[in-house]
């Protein structure tokens, strides 16, 4: 496969999902492109200013917008 | 020949994806080289032990998939997470006493290896 296509639909903290998408779509870029698509609840992993602290989780937007094309 | 790769998220027995990538792998042997990932739930699937009254205990079809040659990997994290702990010796090709032969706990870099180097990728996940 020269390319991988992920699709996201669900929220980021309610499962354990989006950061599972967000991983394997990050260590998927060194040897493909890569796109990852949010659709239904998956669109709110791109919302700004997202505080997930107590939540004892990484901001899943700031690893996302680490890996995004500039 | 080529390669195929399937990738699964579900646990053993809360949906079907596991027994339909048993059947698929079965059949794909005979043209492709098959590779299983195992990543977040699915890092249950080779679990020894397994006693599924009613249903078909699936930790040993692919116990079964290795014998004939299926690589099958699990996702490092994700079997961490769940108490599946990867050891440095490898005994029967496993470096994992909680699994069957052959099956083992590798990171998830490997999961961009196989599908970088697959002909045909089959994702069973909701």
């Amino acid at each position: 496969m020269k390319s991988v296509f992920y699709l996201l639909d669900t929220a980021p903290y309610g499962s354990e999902k989006a950061f599972g998408a967000l991983n394997a779509a990050a260590v998927s870029l060194s040897e493909m492109d890569v796109t990852l698509g949010l659709y239904g609840d998956g669109v709110y992993l791109a919302v700004a200013g997202q505080d997930s602290k107590k939540l004892g989780l990484p901001n899943l937007a700031d690893i996302l917008f680490m890996h995004t094309e500039s | 020949m080529k390669t195929l790769t399937i990738v699964l998220t579900d646990g053993p027995y809360i949906s079907e994806y596991a027994e339909i990538a048993y059947k698929l792998a079965g059949a794909a042997l005979q043209q492709y080289k098959v590779n299983i990932f195992l990543y977040l739930d699915a890092v249950h699937i080779p679990k020894k032990g397994q006693d599924p009254s009613f249903f078909t205990n699936v930790g040993q079809l692919f116990s079964g998939l290795t014998e004939k040659g299926v690589v099958i990997r699990a996702c490092a994290r994700c079997a961490g997470a769940r108490g599946y702990l990867p050891e440095e010796e490898i005994i029967q090709g496993s470096n994992c006493r909680d699994y069957f032969p052959g099956i083992r706990i590798t990171s998830l870099y490997e999961l961009s290896e196989m599908l970088s180097k697959s002909d045909r990728v089959i994702s069973l996940s909701r």
